[in-house]
């Protein structure tokens, strides 16, 4: 039977917030999630081992080989990002992974953020939109108020559709943001205006500027993962009813 | 200073029907508008584009993108245009109009 491991430390402190981005539309979920991390200076605590689900695979930073599902905590926030997309075939045992290491870290909510795929993203003067789905009520009614669109009709596909239903199931607040994006370019930008409001939300401080300054940077190093992500993104991909 | 062999890359790149046009969206981060070439070559249009730099090394590295996109059937491309910003190329081409005309009932 196939399975996955988890390798995690004891914490230092209590997380109040898990975050979760994966790689999407644009690569906003990965982008977004490195960010957090470098930016609030997160110290890796951990790692998914995917094992049959994926061939051996590390990535590799500054010659020190590392499992492609990193977890990072510090500041009362923790991040799980993975630099690989996660095989469809994994999406369901990778959703129940992150809800069992929220409780194990004893988090109170899990926070998703990624891309929705939209070619209307590629018109030059194009501002993207953000959306909310959440496994509580009083959460879509929160941000409702606040002025961000709950999603009005579509498919979650995936790790994130696996997490909101087993949130339900679990009792774990899980909230979904979503941004429109590049389908098949990274999209830096995206990313930066969903941290914006994130950081309205969350306590979480982001370096929006020097994100957007990087903009370009980032494009060329993540390159290589958005062509893994164009290449199986369409099965599993997660869209709104328009 | 060395002197290294050109990376040669094919960009990341996009072509959507944007319903009465076309859209081409190609990725060329760090590259300057004066090093973007495009070419309509027959049913083609060809994107050559390059980029060099300074590496933390001292070295002179040359990054050369090129892509090729077969152009739309219904795309007039006596229509192209093209924009470049923050390292995004999109080139638009309109759709051939055929004209309305009513079809008699008979």
């Amino acid at each position: 039977m196939q399975s996955v491991t988890i390798h995690i430390e004891k914490l230092q402190e209590k997380v109040n917030t898990l975050f979760v981005g994966l790689p999407d539309a644009g690569l906003v979920g990965l982008i977004a999630a490195n960010q957090l991390v470098h930016d609030m200076k997160l110290q890796g605590m951990g790692w998914i081992d995917l094992g049959d689900y994926m061939p051996p695979t590390a990535v590799v930073h500054s010659g020190l080989p590392f499992s492609p599902v990193q977890i990072f905590a510090g500041s009362g926030i923790a991040v799980i990002t993975a630099e690989v997309p996660i095989p469809v075939e994994a999406s369901k045992i990778v959703g129940e992974t992150v809800l069992s290491i929220a409780k194990k870290i004893s988090a109170k909510e899990v926070v998703t953020v990624g891309g929705l795929a939209s070619e209307d993203r590629y018109e030059e003067e194009s501002q993207p939109t953000i959306y909310f789905v959440s496994s509580s009520p009083e959460e879509v009614k929160k941000m409702s108020d606040a002025g961000i669109y709950p999603l009005d009709g579509g498919l979650l596909m995936g790790v994130y559709a696996q997490l909101m239903m087993g949130g339900i199931k679990e009792e774990i607040p899980v909230n979904a943001f979503y941004i429109n994006a590049y389908p098949r370019l990274p999209d830096p930008g995206a990313a930066a205006a969903l941290l914006t409001v994130l950081s309205k939300i969350y306590p979480i401080k982001v370096d929006i500027e020097g994100l957007v300054k990087q903009s370009e940077e980032i494009r060329m190093k993540t390159k290589q993962i958005m062509q893994q992500v164009a290449s199986v993104s369409r099965p599993s991909s997660s869209f709104m009813y328009t | 200073m060395s002197i290294r062999k050109p990376f040669r890359f094919e960009p990341l790149a996009d072509l959507t029907d944007r319903g009465k046009y076309y859209l081409v969206t190609v990725d060329l981060p760090h590259v300057n508008k004066e090093n973007v070439h495009i070419y309509l070559d027959g049913d083609a249009i060809v994107v050559h584009a390059e980029n060099s730099y300074v590496a933390d090394d001292g070295s002179y590295n040359r990054v050369v993108y090129d892509r090729e996109f077969t152009v739309p059937e219904d795309a007039d491309t006596s229509t192209i245009k093209v924009s470049f910003k923050d390292g995004i190329l999109r080139i638009t081409m309109d759709k051939k109009r055929e004209g309305k005309r009513e079809i008699p009932i008979r």
